[in-house]
């Protein structure tokens, strides 16, 4: 049997994306590159609530107020359990004459009961690279 | 009993050769804190967190055993401008051959290890950061300290 | 299990000595709002008839709770009349809206509000929508929202 030599271990850094826990919408905001027309943004949506709820993602226009055309996610609708994340995709076209275009991205429960409808909606911004 | 044994020709090893050594500990699973949904806490229990695992081996060889501790738990980088108020906590269960112990920053940090040749304790440590005012958006990371003694 | 790696030359060590070492986590937060409605509004009837709002009687305001990181605005829209029993004319109505808690605007208001936010931990805005109408409501279940934004 044979004693090694002491070896002291070095301190790890080690980095890593903490998931967001059940918020919402995350990130609110993002900007990026795209070297062709199609600009995608990974976004994590989250279930706040303490039952399994159904929430609509809409492309919108920057102003929150119209659906954003050439514009799409690919879960328009999310059922989660309480206290869930989910990962959708938001991709959206961008003109090649204007170069940079920006959307919102609002997500809200399908039905809600009340005098509020709540909703989080996000901006995100493409830019044509070259 | 078996450790009785083994120790007079433990102790005879240690004697031939001078560098002693004190403990190796290697991180098996990386730490990983997350965010409250309430956003007051930052933790490795928190949901979408990852508890520290310890891998903690290479112990001098004692007849008293070997001590292990945990302390120091402190913010070691934060987002610029962040300067709220803080506590800790930390836990951690830890388990050896035939053993296990388990405890908090708060109350009892420490614990005994036997010495039996060729240990290895696996340490599970949480860390938590809670501010009650929030932790602004960016990259955070706490240290922890084990000491082996 | 051993790690075998650099040998470091940390000099000698005596028995007993205290070997301290550092453990890492890290973790990222992103800027992110997230609202959850909590307790949905109530309206209530005033005695008159002619105010059927949260803030009447037994009415309960609405309860949204707001956790923010980053800097983030809450919009309120402009109160509408969705749904009205049969028999109801709309058009007479006067929706207005009015909030306490996180923020205060205590004022009813038939347009629009917003205010900032900047990082929020666990808090409750309370939001109050009332519709007034001279000639009155007949009886049935109506629905109005307002839509409230945060981004």
């Amino acid at each position: 049997m044979q004693l090694k030599p002491s070896i002291l271990a070095a301190t790890l850094l080690l980095a890593f994306a903490g998931g967001a826990a059940s918020q919402s919408l995350s990130p609110m905001r993002n900007d990026g590159d795209t070297p062709s027309q199609i600009k995608g943004f990974k976004l994590f949506v989250g279930n706040p609530y303490p039952t399994k709820m159904t929430f609509i993602v809409l492309p919108m226009d920057p102003q929150f107020r119209v659906p954003a055309e050439n514009a799409a996610v690919n879960f328009p609708q999310l059922t989660m359990a309480p206290g869930t994340t989910r990962q959708v995709i938001v991709t959206f076209r961008i003109d090649p004459a204007i170069k940079e275009r920006t959307i919102g991205v609002c997500v809200q429960p399908k039905t809600i009961e009340g005098t509020v409808m709540p909703r989080v909606c996000g901006t995100y911004t493409g830019r044509l690279r070259g | 009993m078996q450790l009785m044994r083994l120790a007079p020709l433990a102790m005879a090893l240690i004697a031939a050769v001078s560098t002693a050594e004190a403990c190796t500990v290697a991180v098996a699973t990386p730490g990983i804190l997350a965010l409250a949904s309430n956003g007051q806490t930052l933790s490795s229990s928190n949901s979408g967190g990852v508890a520290s695992v310890l891998a903690i081996s290479d112990l001098d060889l004692d007849l008293n055993g070997r001590r292990i501790t945990v302390s120091n738990l402190r913010l070691d980088s934060t987002p610029a401008g962040f300067a709220a108020p803080v506590t800790y906590a930390a836990s951690y269960t830890a388990t050896w051959l035939l053993g296990s112990a388990s405890g908090s920053l708060a109350s009892n940090p420490s614990f005994n290890v036997p010495p039996v040749l060729d240990l290895v304790v696996t340490l599970t440590l949480h860390n938590t950061v809670t501010s009650t005012t929030g932790f602004r958006q960016g990259n955070y990371s706490t240290k922890t300290t084990v000491t082996c003694s | 299990m051993r790690v075998a790696g650099v040998v470091v030359l940390s000099g000698l060590l005596l028995p007993g000595t205290a070997q301290a070492v550092d453990v890492t986590f890290t973790g990222l937060v992103v800027d992110t709002c997230t609202i959850a409605l909590t307790t949905p509004g109530v309206m209530l009837l005033s005695n008159d008839g002619t105010i059927l709002g949260s803030d009447q009687g037994l009415g309960v305001p609405a309860t949204v709770t707001v956790v923010s990181i980053g800097t983030n605005t809450i919009s309120l829209a402009e109160p509408t009349l969705l749904t009205y029993p049969a028999g109801y004319t709309p058009g007479g109505e006067t929706l207005e809206i009015a909030y306490t808690g996180l923020a205060s605007h205590p004022l009813f208001s038939e347009m629009g509000l917003s205010f900032n936010v900047g990082l929020l931990s666990l808090s409750e805005l309370f939001v109050d929508l009332k519709m007034t109408n001279p000639d009155g409501f007949v009886q049935g279940a109506y629905t109005a929202k307002t839509v409230l934004t945060c981004s």
